[in-house]
């Protein structure tokens, strides 16, 4: 895939892959998402999600330990690669200039508080 | 649970951590909600991985499959190919049956669906006589006149009553039409007289106009799309006028445009007159006589008996006391035989009880017949298609017996003569639905019926494969089994088929399939010989080359004759005559009685018909007056 471009939900699940660092793996992602967001997602699209990631080299996985809660079986684990961090790193300092440039008679129209 | 299915689908090296995540997931959801609501969540979850990326590229043992199925279609194409004329009779005649069945299918199907398309269906009634005596039974339509008002006063379950007339009386039948502005005149036909209440009652579908209003007017009429395009191209006709015979007392206002009558339809009409308020003729005559044909809704929920209860005792003490007051002399035979019968609007076309009426009939019988044809015929083509691939057999015999070397079983030949068979059934069927599709047009000119494929209709592919697949399996079954139990050493030495030597399944089917064209042929040559006797025999008149000019009525006597002169001018024309009466089926028919002087009191009267002619007419139509 060439240049990969970020859609939201993507950035939201790389950002939490960072958030939870040794421990990234689909289910937990997805609950940290719901819990974070307050929104509903499967486990499923949260794996679609991550495998596209992997796709496009910003996170690549790797077999964890087995545990008992899931029945003996191996996680799989995921972890940012120096190119993912760069498309955050790249989309959030694009968002902190664009909010730089907002004028602050601007900001107080928006009533932030 | 949801694992098993999981595993199902789910690729191999993403099973182990999508099942363990599932798994902590649901332990999860099992500490902090119902259990019940975790599989719950677990299902969900489970459904949720259904997605492009984690479904299986494919399952070998599927794989297999498919390339064996492929391999089968394979193996059929080729053995079509390598004996091109055997294939062309094998599925040709396949195909062909499968196009009779289906053109008699069509048929059958558009002669059940007659007027059966109402919202109302069963309330609503044609109002027949029914003559009970002895030795003289039978139905007919023609009711008095003024039954309408006493069934709409006497009977509430009856939401409303129309009376029709369909015969040429007055302008029903054929006219000269124009419009009220314009001179020319043209020629149209389908003419009849309705009450108001025939619109709601048969539920005509109105493009212009109001059902209610349509014809409540006087001298209103309601035409037909087909005549509204024709003469008021693109506009709204309401309200315009037209003129009947150049007559100005004959000025009908249209009151409403109405759909073109389906053509499954016993009620066929392009002007329906209205019967409101006229001064004479039709809609006027009293207990005198019988000239209308009544419709009745009924409300919901009514009996139909209790209401025909009702009409009986009407009869008494309306229709006979009027009867009687008027002097007509068959009253008591009436009181015992005479009674009123509603016949389902249904039931018209087919006409179960042969009433008396104005109308084009199909036959329950007919229907039968050509349904007990259309069986015959697919089972002769799937028989001949069983017998032509058991003969094929004997060439596929070495084919059967390798195959068995190199490790097929029995199954697995069973199974691939039934891919075949099936696959050329269903080839028959596409080819046989083309064929139908292509000689419907004749068919409709030759069952004079417009009939047409039902391509949208939701049921029709699925109805036609399962045909196919049926047909195929059915006759791909005898064949399978049979050329599967060859014997191996047998067929690889060159004896194939032996030990079975010839079954009695298969000559019976061929003596079946003999006697079934033998009974259908002879049935053609028959009916053959029946229409040529119609058509060839000597009927006392002249008919081959005489023909009958239609739509001079509205000519007075002076024109007529001028036109006759006219015509004998031509050289092509050797005789002419203008009469109101042919003597074919259809001619306008009116009888009277006649007595010999002085002794119409005592002796019964003969009925005859009589014609209106000119003196040519027995010359022109060479006919010989026998004294």
């Amino acid at each position: 895939m060439k240049e990969g471009k970020l859609g939201e939900f993507e950035e939201v699940v790389i950002i939490i892959v960072a958030i939870l660092a040794d421990n990234a793996y689909a289910f937990k992602i997805t609950e940290e998402y719901k819990t974070q967001s307050q929104r509903q997602v499967s486990i499923g699209s949260v794996h679609s999600t991550l495998k596209r990631l992997v796709q496009k080299g910003f996170l690549i996985s790797e077999m964890g330990d087995p545990s008992a809660e899931r029945g003996g079986r191996r996680k799989r684990i995921y972890s940012i690669t120096a190119e993912g961090q760069r498309a955050i790193k790249h989309s959030r300092d694009f968002r902190i200039s664009l909010w730089n440039q907002v004028p602050d008679y601007a900001l107080d129209n928006l009533n932030f508080a | 649970m949801g694992e098993y299915f999981l595993k199902k689908f789910l690729r191999d090296d993403l099973a182990e951590d999508v099942l363990g995540d599932l798994e902590e997931c649901f332990y999860y959801d099992v500490d902090h909600k119902l259990t019940a609501k975790a599989k719950w969540i677990y299902w969900y979850q489970v459904f949720n991985y259904l997605r492009p990326f984690a479904i299986k590229k494919s399952n070998s043992t599927t794989l297999n499959q498919i390339t064996m199925l492929r391999h089968f279609l394979k193996i059929s194409w080729r053995s079509i190919l390598r004996q091109k004329v055997f294939s062309t009779i094998e599925i040709g005649g396949f195909s062909v049956g499968i196009a009779a069945c289906i053109l008699i299918s069509l048929y059958i199907g558009h002669q059940l669906s007659y007027d059966n398309f109402y919202k109302n269906q069963n309330q609503i009634y044609r109002v027949v006589n029914q003559w009970a005596g002895p030795g003289d039974e039978g139905y007919w339509t023609n009711v008095h006149g003024p039954l309408k008002e006493v069934f709409e006063d006497n009977i509430p379950e009856m939401k409303s009553v129309a009376r029709v007339v369909f015969w040429s009386w007055g302008n029903a039948g054929e006219n000269h039409i124009r419009k009220s502005e314009a001179s020319f005149k043209s020629y149209e036909d389908g003419f009849i007289y309705a009450d108001p209440e025939i619109l709601e009652i048969l539920e005509i579908p109105l493009i212009y106009g109001q059902r209610v209003a349509a014809l409540a007017a006087p001298n209103s009429v309601v035409i037909s799309k087909e005549i509204a395009d024709k003469y008021f191209h693109g506009i709204d006709p309401v309200g315009m006028r037209m003129v009947l015979n150049d007559k100005i007392d004959d000025t009908y206002v249209i009151g409403g445009v109405m759909e073109n009558r389906p053509s499954n339809s016993h009620f066929q009409a392009d002007f329906i007159l209205t019967l409101a308020e006229r001064k004479s003729g039709p809609g006027t005559s009293g207990w005198c006589c019988t000239n209308y044909t009544i419709y009745t809704e009924l409300h919901d929920n009514t009996d139909k008996y209790a209401v025909e209860e009702k009409t009986a005792a009407l009869r008494n003490s309306f229709v006979l006391d009027k009867l009687q007051e008027d002097g007509q002399g068959i009253i008591e035979e009436m009181r015992k035989y005479q009674s009123y019968y509603l016949q389902a609007v249904e039931d018209i076309y087919l006409n179960p009880e042969e009433v008396g009426d104005f109308h084009t009939h199909g036959s329950m019988d007919l229907i039968v017949t050509f349904g007990f044809i259309a069986v015959i015929v697919l089972v002769i083509a799937a028989i001949n298609f069983v017998n032509l691939a058991t003969a094929r057999s004997l060439k596929r015999a070495k084919e059967v017996g390798l195959r068995k070397v190199v490790g097929s079983f029995r199954t697995n030949l069973v199974y691939q003569y039934l891919v075949e068979s099936v696959f050329y059934s269903l080839l028959a069927v596409f080819l046989g639905v083309m064929l139908a599709w292509i000689v419907l047009p004749s068919f409709n000119i030759l069952a004079e019926s417009s009939l047409e494929i039902p391509w949208s209709s939701f049921w029709f592919i699925p109805a036609l494969l399962a045909l196919g697949l049926v047909i195929g399996i059915f006759s791909g079954l005898y064949p399978a089994i049979y050329l599967s139990g060859f014997r191996i050493v047998d067929v690889l030495k060159g004896s194939p088929a032996s030990g079975r030597g010839k079954s009695t399944l298969r000559s019976g089917m061929v003596v079946f399939q003999f006697a079934a064209t033998v009974i259908l042929i002879t049935g053609a040559l028959v009916t053959h010989k029946q229409f040529e006797l119609i058509m060839n025999s000597s009927l006392g008149y002249n008919k081959d080359q005489v023909i009958n000019i239609v739509g001079l009525e509205s000519m007075d006597e002076r024109q007529r004759d001028l036109f006759k002169d006219e015509l004998l001018r031509l050289p092509d024309v050797s005789a002419a005559t203008s009469s109101d009466y042919l003597p074919v089926e259809g001619g306008s028919i009116q009888n009277r009685a006649y007595w010999i002087e002085d002794r119409r009191f005592t002796n019964n009267g003969l009925e005859a018909a009589h014609w209106f002619v000119d003196e040519d007419y027995v010359s022109t139509m060479g006919m010989e007056i026998v004294e």
